[in-house]
């Protein structure tokens, strides 16, 4: 198959259209430093190119016959280079660094838990391979190898979902950033696909970062992206498809006029980054917004366009807050009011609430805000001040940044992706050659019930790899009790658990002005009148390792009830050197609702679901028994006084299988 | 504090009244050059000599040691490491400049304690065997990769990683003390593990301050 490979590479690069003519040659200049004369000759020959500007020639008219069996029924390389255009620069060949250098390491999250533990005086734990090789999940998006970060550019096209995500292909530690790119027809099942871009540039020699895909009206694809230049500043890139007649996209072309935006005065060179979705004006440009801060208020910068090349940045910023520090991989969509479907990202009308997300650099989480947009002023105005992006609600409880949504145009839906990273220590990842794994792509809705936050939902072709239902029903789990639940092999479940309280007892229990917090409150060992309970994942037989995923009911003072979810990491491994936090929020529950939640277990990582998901957590877990047949399941209830009523449904997962 | 505010100050008017303004943008209203402690703009090498220039009535770095320092857990060891680096000094140094200085001050301590576990390794003691196996795979980890990602967080200005790197560095570093602790009761390389800790905890406050 590596000839049909090489063959059409060779067709692809016969196709390729340039978008100026005669521009090309700019791609054999030497890497220059971004002087301010360079910046503003580029911003002059933008301006004065605009004027020549050939909207993206007729690349995506006529694509004739493809043979889609040149990538679909053999096996392709992920980490040929070969197809990548001459460069100048000192970009290392592939496989030059051995496996011993090729580290695969573990992120620390936020103010990291790591350091602040006080393990001087505790017995480290030997990792042995069977345990490490249990890590890798079954049914997440994993690279094969190595490290892997931010999703990038997710889009469908042509009837192929495309994931590119931040990888490292020499090593599983942060590094030698490129895009690596994988493409499925169901976001479950992924073909790896060769890398889509390297740093063969000197305005992205220091890394191909971040970015976005934008569809235009007439179907072609173009990607903006974080250029990290020879001199490390930071600088928006173009891209777009080298043969859009190729639904696998499997080559790309980088804008002969990169940089299109460089960081505009008063911002730091090293604050500039991300770039978004573009979406439509009313007097038919685009626009994107760019995270940056000024001090410690993050901010968006937001850009009008007409063609991808020139920008012009409006006067005020589409949102900013005090104190939240840099904002990274900011996304901005709008939800419906009123409808059942996601909305494209241009899509605008008196129906929609716009969604605001900002990943903040100072504590590694992604928070959003639900607001209105005035595309006028290009202002963004959350509902809620004291909500307000970063210091409100967050996607996801646990661990889960850098996300990014984008709208699936078949099935009318927007899809969420987030990069999960490692909590366990970097020499156990070097041992095990690879770090991090993308969430379960989940939906995205505006919780129309309480329309004051979002609902994340896995997608629904996960669905596709459920087996063998195990049904519970109206199980009654005493205070202070554990129930085994018989569902096999534990390590890939997909767990529908609702829990129903007698009345009684609410209205009994006497309320109290403690306040709940998941993470200080004791955990599932705490009891209180009314929680917690629910389930017992990844535990033995003993329970000596067990992360129980969980809600805990709190009644105020004034007689009102205050649900939490939350999931106990203190005793997941016997391990010293892993994150053991215990994660949670509260979670909406409205009158006659009974709590719900779902579960996805896939290995080391956990995805909780609270509420039809206005509530998540996503954890990673390391256990040292609770693995392979040890790996069980219960049913809990911790609490002193509330007998609860729990309805099961838990399915064993199959793998993906992803192919290489 | 007072001092760098006016270098600041200085470099703003600069800035604004020497650099062209793109014509495509009209930002210049809408953000004012804040005061910040790192202050390089846009890779301008014309802009970098200025600050050079001003910066050199200043004869030496110590009002911005002193303010990083005082933002870490370890005021004295900060002082000590950064003052003994003539780099420190140089009135160019910036806050990640010093933040640099620490992980290199903090490389070469964990490339001296990796050294002391390959001569343990050599001495044959049986009760040795295995915690130096584990430390020597802890060190490994601090010296390809927490400490690589750090200096290359640092330099690319993602400095997030780079915290990550310390994180781990003052992780690795306790768990082997622990196991030199569980097998033998006490670790001989404890002294050098503290100091490799006590650094990695100074760099990552830095790194910090880069946010």
């Amino acid at each position: 198959m590596a000839s049909s490979w090489n063959e059409s590479t060779k067709n692809n690069n016969n196709n390729l259209t340039p978008l100026l003519d005669g521009n090309n040659k700019e791609d054999e200049r030497p890497a220059k430093r971004l002087r301010p004369s360079r910046i503003v000759f580029l911003f002059l020959a933008g301006f004065l190119a605009a004027g020549l500007f050939v909207a993206f020639g007729d690349r995506n008219g006529d694509c004739g016959k493809i043979s889609l069996s040149r990538y679909v029924g053999g096996r392709m390389s992920s980490g040929s280079y070969s197809d990548q255009p001459a460069t100048k620069t000192t970009w290392t060949s592939p496989g030059r660094i051995t496996p011993a250098e090729g580290v695969p390491r573990g992120l620390a999250e936020g103010v990291s838990a790591k350091s602040s533990g006080h393990l001087f005086g505790k017995s480290p734990f030997s990792w042995t391979n069977r345990l490490l090789a249990w890590q890798r999940t079954g049914f997440h998006f994993q690279p094969k190898k190595n490290w892997m970060n931010d999703p990038n550019g997710p889009l469908l096209y042509k009837g192929w979902y495309h994931f590119f995500y931040q990888y490292n292909p020499f090593g599983a530690i942060w590094g030698n950033i490129v895009w690596g790119h994988a493409v499925s027809k169901d976001l479950i099942h992924w073909r790896h696909l060769p890398i889509a871009m390297v740093p063969d540039q000197w305005y992205d020699a220091n890394g191909v970062w971040t970015g976005s895909a934008t569809i235009l009206p007439d179907g072609k694809v173009v990607m903006l992206y974080t250029g990290s230049t020879n001199e490390s500043v930071q600088v928006q890139n173009l891209a777009y498809p080298a043969d859009p007649c190729d639904p696998l996209l499997v080559k790309w072309v980088k804008y002969p006029g990169n940089p299109v935006l460089v960081p505009p005065p008063g911002i730091h060179h090293k604050d500039f980054r991300d770039p978004t979705t573009a979406w439509s004006t009313k007097d038919g440009k685009w626009r994107i917004t760019i995270g940056s801060k000024l001090n410690k208020t993050g901010i968006s910068l937001v850009y009008d366009t007409d063609d991808f090349k020139t920008y012009r940045l409006l006067n005020e910023v589409l949102h900013g807050v005090p104190g939240t520090g840099m904002w990274e991989c900011v996304d901005f969509y709008p939800v419906s009011r009123v409808g059942e479907n996601g909305l494209d990202t241009s899509y605008n009308d008196q129906t929609v609430k716009h969604v605001m997300k900002a990943s903040l650099d100072d504590d590694r989480n992604d928070y959003y805000a639900i607001g209105t947009y005035d595309p006028v002023q290009g202002k963004w105005v959350p509902d809620d001040p004291t909500i307000d992006v970063g210091i409100g609600m967050r996607y996801d409880y646990g661990v889960f940044y850098a996300s990014k949504t984008f709208y699936d145009q078949e099935k009318r839906r927007r899809i969420l992706w987030g990069w999960i990273t490692e909590t366990d220590s970097e020499a156990a990842d070097i041992a095990k050659g690879w770090a991090s794994v993308q969430g379960v792509p989940r939906t995205v809705l505006l919780d129309q019930k309480t329309g004051s936050n979002l609902l994340q939902w896995p997608v629904e072709e996960v669905e596709k790899l459920r087996l063998n239902l195990k049904s519970f029903d109206n199980v009654d789990v005493k205070p202070g009790s554990i129930l085994p639940l018989d569902v096999g092999s534990a390590s890939q479940l997909d767990i529908v658990a609702e829990f129903g309280i007698e009345k009684e007892v609410l209205n009994l229990v006497n309320g109290s002005d403690e306040e709940y917090i998941c993470s200080s409150s004791g955990g599932a060992s705490q009891r209180g009148a009314l929680g917690p309970f629910g389930l017992l994942v990844l535990t033995n037989d003993d329970q000596s390792e067990q992360t129980p995923v969980y809600f805990y009911i709190a009644k105020g003072t004034d007689g009102k009830f205050k649900t939490f979810f939350c999931t106990d990491q203190s005793r997941s491994s016997k391990a010293n050197d892993v994150r053991k936090t215990i994660y949670g929020s509260t979670v909406p529950v409205l009158d006659g609702e009974k709590l719900s939640m779902r579960i996805l277990v896939d290995h080391s990582i956990v995805e909780g679901f609270a509420q039809g998901g206005r509530t998540t957590i996503t954890s990673r877990i390391y256990p040292t028994k609770a693995v392979y047949d040890d790996a069980k399941l219960f049913l809990f209830n911790n609490a002193t006084q509330a007998n609860v009523n729990a309805s099961l449904r838990i399915w064993q997962m199959s793998s993906s299988n992803i192919k290489v | 504090m007072r001092n760098s505010m006016m270098i600041s100050s200085i470099i703003a008017i600069f800035i604004f009244t020497i650099i062209p303004l793109p014509i495509t943008c009209t930002s210049s209203h809408l953000l004012p050059l804040k005061k910040s402690n790192h202050i390089f703009m846009v890779g301008q090498q014309d802009q970098q000599e200025m600050i050079t220039m001003i910066n050199n009535n200043n004869n030496n770095n110590h009002d911005l040691i002193e303010s990083t320092c005082k933002n870490t857990p370890n005021y004295q060891l900060c002082i000590t490491t950064l003052e003994s680096d003539p780099r420190s000094l140089d009135p160019n140094t910036s806050v990640f400049g010093l933040g640099l200085i620490v992980v290199d001050a903090l490389k070469n301590k964990a490339t001296a304690t990796m050294e002391k576990i390959n001569r343990l390794k050599g001495s044959n003691i049986p009760d040795f065997a295995i915690p130096v196996m584990e430390c020597s795979m802890m060190y490994n980890a601090i010296l390809k990769a927490d400490i690589p990602v750090a200096i290359e967080g640092l330099r690319k200005g993602v400095p997030k990683f780079a915290e990550s790197g310390m994180d781990d560095a003052a992780l690795e570093v306790q768990n082997c003390d622990n196991s030199f602790k569980k097998q033998v009761k006490y670790s001989p390389i404890s002294g050098m593990n503290q100091d490799v800790y006590d650094l990695s905890l100074v760099a990552k406050s830095i790194i910090r301050l880069l946010l």
